[in-house]
């Protein structure tokens, strides 16, 4: 456990005598308590990962079958069968970095082995910019999300962020958000909307520009970004709001 | 849909071949009062206290 004041401070150890396990190693203890807005970081080897990946095939299952069979396995009818004609998601924040890498992975091609079956059509993809969920590694928090000065280390924010393709300049990898739907035909359009905040957090520059910043990109065939100038991330209270306006 | 719709999902945990537990460097960033923090994934060993590696 380290302990420390500022971001810029050096993180200080906390004596292993001064913080403990609970009986099953769910939760730590602190002698004397944790500090409200102190940060702490904590190192520790862990046991039993999850398959978080899972959850990009479960919505690309669940969706895909509501728009193209007629029956489950068990026979039970699917009650919008021949009613779907097209998919659009609609989302705000969270859910956006879920589909932003939703679609790096190609996850928008149905798994029932038919050549560019879509499962979605479109996504309005609000406020989640260049970010992604970091849900398919081992051990993964999913629920993570970096800020100015908390959560730097989780695997969010990870190349390529924009959706035409780009070198990244320490690996040299090129790649783009929509590769892997292009070479199934199955890419859905994207409507990529994003606040001040998500230049600050959630690498929206990287969205429209050479990872360098060297240049802007190219607007991308399948997708749009719309920049809403001194908005906030979320739409505050009555009195940020007009504090802002 | 009423705002208080909350979907969750179960994972399943992987395993070892020989069924034994999978285990791994974790990372946890705490920024809150209290006395406890909870971790995402139990710890592997709660009687080793060293740093993960």
């Amino acid at each position: 456990v380290t302990h420390r004041v500022h971001l810029d401070d050096v993180p200080q150890v906390v004596p292993a005598a001064n913080w403990s396990y609970n009986a099953d190693g769910t939760a730590i203890t602190l002698t004397g308590g944790f500090v409200a807005n102190d940060i702490y970081e904590f190192s520790y080897t862990a046991k039993d990962p999850t398959v978080a990946g899972l959850g990009f095939a479960a919505v690309r299952d669940w969706v895909s079958w509501l728009r193209y069979e007629a029956q489950d396995d068990n026979g039970t009818r699917n009650p919008l069968a021949n009613y779907i004609t097209r998919i659009y998601t609609e989302i705000s924040s969270q859910p956006g970095r879920m589909f932003n890498d939703f679609r790096k992975l190609g996850f928008n091609e149905d798994d029932r082995g038919a050549i560019g079956r879509k499962v979605f059509d479109g996504h309005m993809q609000w406020i989640s910019a260049g970010s992604g969920i970091g849900m398919n590694y081992r051990f993964s928090q999913s629920g993570r999300t970096e800020r100015n000065r908390q959560e730097h280390l989780y695997g969010e924010n990870l190349f390529p962020f924009a959706n035409v393709r780009t070198t990244d300049p320490f690996t040299g990898i090129t790649a783009s958000r929509y590769d892997a739907c292009q070479l199934t035909n199955t890419c859905a359009f994207g409507v990529e909307i994003y606040s001040t905040n998500e230049y600050w957090v959630k690498t929206a520059s990287l969205l429209h520009t050479q990872p360098n910043g060297s240049a802007d990109l190219a607007d991308s065939p399948f997708t749009r970004n719309y920049f809403m100038s001194s908005m906030q991330h979320g739409t505050g209270n009555a009195v940020s709001s007009s504090a802002t306006r | 849909l009423g705002t208080t719709l909350t979907q969750a999902v179960a994972l399943p945990v992987v395993k070892n071949t020989d069924g034994s537990a999978i285990t791994g460097p974790a990372y946890v960033y705490i920024v809150q009062s209290g006395t406890s923090a909870s971790l995402s994934y139990p710890a592997a060993d709660t009687g080793d206290k060293t740093t993960a590696v």
